[in-house]
């Protein structure tokens, strides 16, 4: 059914993703504390401490597991935001045409134009942190693409004959748009969600390392690690090491799913278009 | 598939031999030492304080250009060396004390004679007064420090007359800064401001030669400096760094020779187990402390025994060991520093007593415990900030006290701090120019820019604060300075908690004459390569200091290299 | 249409988009709280009337749409206003911090483009093999793995094991006699024929170069093996080894070439990428380049730096989709509707 290398980039992708929100599950039916601090501070790796101690003697493995909760949320926020508004003006910028299409276009070129980050790190300083925020900062970059991606769609399928059939019996334009034709974008958005989930998280852990991430104490990945910086030289290298193994897992999951699912999605068209 | 391999290997073996290449010429060649123009040795000193605007000590306010305009040009006062319990200035390009007039609006100043500019022209009252009148033409960060100013006019070739547009003890003070401090006129009318601005002309010891934006400024001496005990012997350059981990690791390479601020505490423990390297050291600089507003509507903290509950809920101690590792003393019960009358009027807090904070919340009507929100800014003033309110906010939580932490980036931060609009936050207060006034007025009268952020309205306080300001006398003072923190106390607006600490690193092989005191701007003048002989006069080189009590760091896996008790004194080696 | 309209109206229609930005961008700063004189002295014992002066120097307390008008007025003039922090025109930091990050990415680049695609050649030339499923694994955990934190690594393996590698900066302190001409500190060694200063900035130039120009082979390298496998498939492939090519010949005069340009001019579409993974090495390595000056101009609520850096990244990415979009026109007259 499905090619056998996007199979198991689908499994891995789904294992790893399970284990790392497992390790964050634990942290919480186990009950550790990411919060508190003690006199230890920036002990080595040890069996107290599996992954060590950070400046002011918080548990690193404890603030690394319990801050998958604050990146996973601030992403899926973030792929949220993107798609809904993204998928939905692509869909009404390609189905009416016209000025409005080549306005609309403009203006996501526009955003297009500008590296996501910076996008981020402007609106991130201007509305201030938090989970939505940060979300909302992140999602503005990535707009353009499921513009881009379900207008086009949108324009291939908006001349096949069974749309101009659906609107002779007086379908309403809304009930055509999301009902008849979105479905056919729904393949591609989704590959294209899990895979920005993957971004979200770096950029998350981007804007946490810039100093614009979730507020301290959160336990978050980049900010955990950006601050894990000053001690590297003093020969401490586990405050900055662990949060980025765990972005790597993380992103590397999402990746691999994302890949695997729009490679199935692929060859499931194209024997789709071979019925047509 | 074989011509493929040949680019590979070509390209492999260029890139090796490059990198191998860059190594030989660093590290098997003899180093050079940098070779200068003329006889002097360098000396580099390394900080994170860039040049924010310029070199013009009209315009920029910053502490690293405050710091080298101190040396270039000559304000008409200065701090002594040292430290005493209440700072007398001594004239630097002045030639006496001011001679202030009955109702306190003329202040008659005399002037040195026989002082020139460092491009050659002579220094007298019209160059002050130019000075004075330019400071409203610039764009100038700085010009409010003379704001009591109206005008300035010249009496003789060596006299000024200072107008003020009313009484202020305190504007000596002010002289002692670098915006008062006469810069050239001719310099100035044949650059131009902006030129001006990129490498400025005063009397100073050294002059600017050069300034690459962001990278360092180079100065040299001025040989024909007026105070010849002053005249330096070494050619400076002042390197920026943008992270202090990488200043760290230059001063440990040898690339630089002093590590001038700021490193993060963090980073002193490998620097203090280095046998090449020595620290000056002075005890007091900025203080960091925790604001609690007395004045919003509907908060909790409008009741002062509330405010009283907090105060006995912090433990210094706790968050000096842990944000600081040890090495930002805990507050000495007072936000008033050395030299500024101090009173530890705060110590009717200490020590830490949960249960009494308890008692309190209940007296006032919160038996369990109360929601508060604390408010700061992650890095202006100094990267542990974040881990002083998570120590914070744990501590508060035992008295029944809920903080919810707001971290709040700085224009934000500065904006609404200053509108008093937060309910408890943490900042730093530092004052400006060496005067008691300054600090008063800066946090207890109700016109003050501190007292505004906490609303703070009393007229008690007023009434000293002016008193403070109209008179001289130091026993005077004392006593209402004394009386004005034992107000300020029971209002319980102000958690001090820490003090900063200077440690000022350098490479011992390099650079002798170190020296770091408490609020006077570094006298990098007292300077010198190691081995050097010269005829500086020596008495700024034996200055003492103010002891202070350090707990030992807490790193655990680092050799504790400070006596039990930690006793540091200030000195020079 | 014909290819020079096409050109023609993409250059124009770059205009507008611009304008919409430098529009956006300008509204955010002025909505967002806090300004450049608060910045600075703040935090000081200055009084609100002083501060309220100041802001008058600067001209921050006009109307918002005179400042617009004037600032886009400014614009067209080549006039990007001036830093209200630093008090210098904008164009002078630009000009200062840009040799740096053009260093940068430049020597990334250098690195990035061989590597990716020699990567993608051999996994293509073995697909389906071990090799290829090492460099498919080796480039996708590359990608997974953020800028910063690669370069991060890179300086603790430095500082744990001792290597005598500088971790930060562009160039040691002790650099003289090295002329200021173009402020790309290889090319200004040169000039100024100082070996050891060469030396020096090769050697600061390598931890950024290797985090930079690896997370960029790693994309390069995935598109270089699918575009090359997929050529490799096409029929004219095909023919070229019925006639009698050797496999090499056949993959160097037909393979490659054909694969070549998609795979440049996806390079091309990664320059918004490349500016994002710029402004974190810089970070990361202080760097004195404009991915820096721009961090640094948002903290300071610097207006016109910010706005100048941000049309200035535009700029870029717009100029470099545009001659990708160009070069897709001339080999494809379809595009050109």
């Amino acid at each position: 059914m499905w090619p056998k290398s996007s199979r198991s980039m689908v499994i891995a992708g789904t294992v790893i993703i399970v284990v790392v929100l497992a390790l964050d599950a634990y942290t919480h039916i186990v009950g550790l504390n990411p919060f508190a601090t003690s006199y230890q501070v920036l002990s080595p790796p040890s069996f107290a401490h599996v992954m060590g101690t950070d400046q002011i003697g918080r548990d690193i493995f404890s603030r690394v597991s319990f801050g998958t909760t604050f990146s996973l949320l601030v992403a899926f926020v973030s792929v949220i935001i993107s798609v809904g508004v993204g998928s939905v003006t692509g869909a009404f910028s390609g189905f009416f045409g016209g000025k409005i299409d080549r306005v609309t276009s403009l203006a996501f070129d526009a955003l297009y134009a500008l590296p996501p980050l910076i996008i981020a790190i402007l609106i991130a300083a201007m509305i201030g942190p938090g989970i939505v925020n940060t979300g909302l900062a992140i999602g503005i970059g990535y707009m353009p693409q499921y513009f881009r991606v379900v207008r086009g769609i949108i324009l291939s399928i908006k001349e096949r004959p069974f749309i101009e059939s659906t609107r002779a019996i007086g379908a309403g334009y809304g009930t055509l748009i999301f009902h008849h034709m979105i479905p056919y974008a729904i393949p591609s958005i989704i590959a294209l969600m899990t895979l920005n989930m993957g971004s979200g998280v770096v950029d998350v852990a981007g804007l946490g390392f810039l100093g614009l991430g979730l507020p301290p104490p959160t336990p978050e990945w980049g900010t955990d690690l950006g601050r894990g910086r000053d001690f590297i030289t003093s020969g401490a290298w586990w405050p900055s090491t662990f949060p980025g193994l765990m972005i790597v897992m993380s992103v590397l999951g999402f990746t691999l799913l994302g890949q695997g699912l729009d490679e199935v999605f692929r060859s499931a068209s194209t024997k789709q278009k071979e019925k047509f | 598939m074989k011509m493929k391999r040949t680019y590979v290997i070509i390209a492999a073996i260029v890139v090796i031999a490059i990198i191998g290449a860059s190594f030989g010429y660093n590290y098997f060649l003899p180093s050079t030492t940098t070779t200068t123009p003329k006889q002097y040795p360098t000396i580099v000193l390394g900080t994170t304080l860039d040049v924010a605007v310029n070199l013009d000590p009209g315009v920029d306010y910053q502490v690293g250009v405050l710091n080298l305009n101190n040396i270039v040009f000559d304000p008409l006062y200065e701090v002594p060396p040292g430290i005493y319990p209440d700072v007398v200035l001594q004239p630097r390009l002045a030639a006496g004390p001011p001679v202030v007039s009955a109702d306190g609006l003329h202040w008659t100043i005399p002037l040195r004679q026989n002082v020139k500019f460092q491009d050659g022209t002579p220094f007298n009252a019209t160059a002050v007064k130019f000075s004075f009148d330019r400071l409203s033409t610039v764009q100038s960060y700085s010009a409010w420090l003379l704001s009591s100013v109206a005008s300035v006019d010249v009496v003789d070739m060596y006299t000024v007359r200072f107008n003020l547009n009313y009484p202020n003890a305190a504007l000596e003070g002010a002289l002692t800064m670098p915006v008062a401090g006469p810069v050239s006129p001719s310099a100035v009318q044949s650059m131009g401001n902006e030129k001006f601005g990129a490498l400025a002309v005063g009397t100073g010891p050294f002059k600017y030669v050069e300034w690459v934006k962001g990278d360092h400024v180079t100065l040299a001496p001025f040989e024909d400096y007026w105070n010849q005990s002053r005249v330096p012997q070494i050619k400076l350059v002042y390197k920026i760094y943008t992270d202090s981990a990488a200043m760290k690791l230059a001063l440990q390479k040898g690339d630089i020779d002093i590590a001038w601020d700021y490193i993060a505490t963090t980073d002193y423990q490998s620097l203090l187990a280095d046998p090449n390297l020595k620290y000056a050291n002075a005890a007091e600089g900025y203080h960091v402390w925790m604001t609690l507003n007395d004045g919003i509507p509907g908060s909790p903290l409008e009741d002062v025994n509330v405010r009283k509950a907090i105060e006995f809920s912090v433990d210094q101690k706790e968050i000096s060991d842990l944000a600081y590792h040890g090495l930002y003393p805990p507050s000495q019960d007072t936000p008033f520093l050395p030299g500024f009358y101090p009173k530890p009027s705060w110590d009717q807090y200490k020590p830490t007593n949960i249960a009494k904070a308890k008692e309190l919340l209940t007296a006032a009507g919160h038996p369990n415990g109360i929601d508060v929100n604390l408010y700061f800014t992650p890095i202006i003033y100094g990267k542990e900030i974040p881990d002083v309110a998570a120590l914070l906010q744990a501590q508060l939580a035992k008295a029944g006290i809920r903080v919810t932490l707001n971290a709040v980036e700085q224009a934000s931060f500065v904006k609404n701090f200053r509108a008093g609009n937060y309910e408890m936050a943490i900042g730093i207060m530092s004052p400006d120019y060496p005067d008691a006034d300054n600090v008063a007025s800066f946090i207890a009268s109700s016109t003050g820019s501190y007292s505004k952020r906490v609303r703070l309205n009393d007229t008690t306080l007023d009434t000293l604060v002016q008193q403070g300001v109209s008179t001289s006398d130091p026993a005077q003072r004392a006593k209402i300075y004394g009386d004005l923190q034992d107000r300020l106390a029971g209002l319980a607006v102000y958690v001090p908690l820490v003090h900063q600490a200077n440690y000022w690193f350098y490479r011992v092989a390099s650079v002798t004459g170190v020296l770091s005191y408490y609020f006077q701007y570094s006298p990098w003048w007292t300077l010198q390569a190691t081995g050097q002989t010269s005829q500086i006069i020596s008495s700024e080189l034996q200055v003492v200091g103010i002891t202070v009590t350090l707990s030992p760091p807490t790193f655990k896996q680092y050799a504790n290299v400070l006596t039990s008790t930690g006793n540091v004194k200030s000195t020079a080696s | 249409m014909r290819l020079r309209t096409f050109i023609l109206l993409r250059l124009l229609l770059t205009i507008p988009m611009i304008l919409i930005l430098v529009t956006v961008v300008f509204s955010i700063m002025r909505i967002l709280p806090g300004d450049p004189v608060l910045a600075v002295i703040g935090s000081r014992n200055a009084s609100e009337q002083q501060i309220e002066a100041l802001r008058h120097q600067l001209g921050l307390d006009k109307p918002l749409y005179l400042q617009y008008l004037g600032y886009i007025g400014g614009l067209f003039r080549g006039d990007f206003g001036y830093s209200m922090v630093r008090l210098d025109p904008v164009t002078t930091e630009l000009a200062i911090a840009l040799p740096a990050t053009i260093e940068l990415t430049f020597w990334s680049m250098l690195l990035a483009i061989p590597l990716g695609i020699y990567s993608g050649v051999v996994a293509a030339k073995h697909v389906g093999g071990k090799i290829d499923a090492s460099i498919r694994i080796g480039s996708l955990v590359r990608w997974c793995v953020p800028v910063f934190w690669f370069g991060l690594v890179l300086q603790i393996l430095v500082v744990q094991y001792g290597l005598p590698f500088p971790i930060a900066g562009q160039a040691s302190s002790r650099m003289v006699g090295v002329p200021d001409v173009t402020g790309l500190y290889v090319v200004d060694a040169v000039l100024g024929r100082n070996p050891q200063a060469l030396a020096d900035a090769f050697l600061h130039l390598l931890l950024p170069v290797l985090t930079l120009g690896t997370t960029m082979a790693a994309s390069i390298t995935q598109i270089a093996r699918t575009n090359i496998i997929g050529v490799l498939g096409e029929d004219y492939i095909k023919v070229a080894s019925l006639k009698g090519c050797t496999d090499e010949r056949v993959f160097q005069k037909h393979a490659l070439p054909n694969a070549l340009i998609p795979i440049l001019t996806y390079t091309g579409l990664q320059v918004a990428v490349l500016l994002q993974g710029a402004i974190l090495t810089e970070t990361v390595f202080s760097w004195p380049g404009l991915g820096r000056l721009l961090i640094v101009a948002v903290g300071y609520r610097d207006f016109n730096l910010i706005q100048g850096c941000v049309i200035f990244f535009a700029l870029v990415v717009s100029v470099a989709n545009l001659i990708v979009d160009i070069s897709y026109a001339m080999v494809d007259p379809r595009v050109r509707l």
